[in-house]
């Protein structure tokens, strides 16, 4: 029996936040409003944006969101009110954790 | 920080000190030959016109900032071939959905007038500061917003920075 994978295929990306805050929650919420307002609320809610990791010191978030809805949160991070910088996308968080430490040393 | 996003080729002011893959933007072209390469950026509407014959109209780079007068007054009047119409991002980020909306709108005017008159569209961020810029996958994403298809854009514009630089007489050190 063939099982299938219904699993959405997400993507991860690397986001540098201009202003230091302990509030990673906060930026998260930014992009989510951003998105909504530009894209409608259906689209941001099938988007599925996420906090996955957040590295203080450096400033750089990484959040995740599905695959098909990357464009219109890429537009958004652009497009938000506080600067953002997407600084790296990747399909696995190993991948994109290797390739940030490369581009910092 | 340009290479992390993707970006091979930088605009900017020139500050008396050349940089590897920078092109920079100056308001006036100067006298005596260059060692950088630059374009000539202006926001003055007269220097797009093809009627507009003086040394003086050497504009590389048209910064577009007012759309609606924009569109009224390019129905009007005949373009120079080969000028850079550019649309910033930067100043987006402080207007509401709305105003994203007419953006968007007048985006896909500009560049279809572009086409039309054999003008190049550019999209640039408008950055400050390097956590302004943009990256190159998000330049892409906010140009299928807009209908336009990425690999064309970059294959223009690519070409559009060539022919500038070559027709410019600049030492290469």
């Amino acid at each position: 029996m063939q099982i299938l994978n219904r699993r959405d295929r997400r993507r991860y990306l690397a986001v540098l936040c201009s202003t230091k805050s302990n509030d990673d929650i906060g930026f998260i919420n930014l992009i989510k409003k951003r998105n909504s307002e530009l894209f409608g609320h259906i689209a941001n809610e099938k988007s599925s944006i996420r906090l996955v990791y957040s590295d203080k010191n450096k400033n750089i978030i990484i959040i995740s969101c599905k695959l098909q809805n990357v464009d219109n949160v890429l537009s958004a991070i652009a497009l938000t009110s506080s600067p953002l910088v997407v600084l790296d996308m990747s399909g696995t968080l190993k991948r994109l954790k290797r390739r940030l430490l490369e581009s910092s040393e | 920080m340009a290479r992390t996003l993707q970006i091979d080729i930088l605009g900017t002011e020139y500050h008396g000190k050349r940089e590897k893959n920078v092109l920079y933007r100056l308001k006036r072209k100067p006298q005596a030959v260059t060692d950088y390469p630059y374009i000539v950026v202006s926001d003055k509407f007269e220097f797009l016109s093809s009627s507009y014959y003086s040394s003086s109209s050497t504009t590389d780079l048209f910064q577009v900032k007012d759309y609606r007068m924009i569109k009224a007054n390019l129905k009007k009047s005949k373009v120079r071939e080969q000028i850079g119409l550019e649309v910033t991002i930067a100043d987006l980020r402080k207007q509401d959905s709305l105003q994203v909306g007419r953006w968007i709108s007048h985006i896909k005017d500009i560049y279809k007038f572009c086409k039309c008159t054999n003008c190049q569209f550019i999209l640039s961020s408008g950055a400050n500061s390097a956590v302004e810029m943009v990256s190159g996958r998000s330049f892409e994403s906010i140009l299928r917003t807009c209908e336009i298809e990425p690999e064309h854009y970059w294959q223009e514009l690519e070409k559009w920075i060539e022919n500038k630089c070559k027709t410019r007489v600049f030492a290469d050190t």
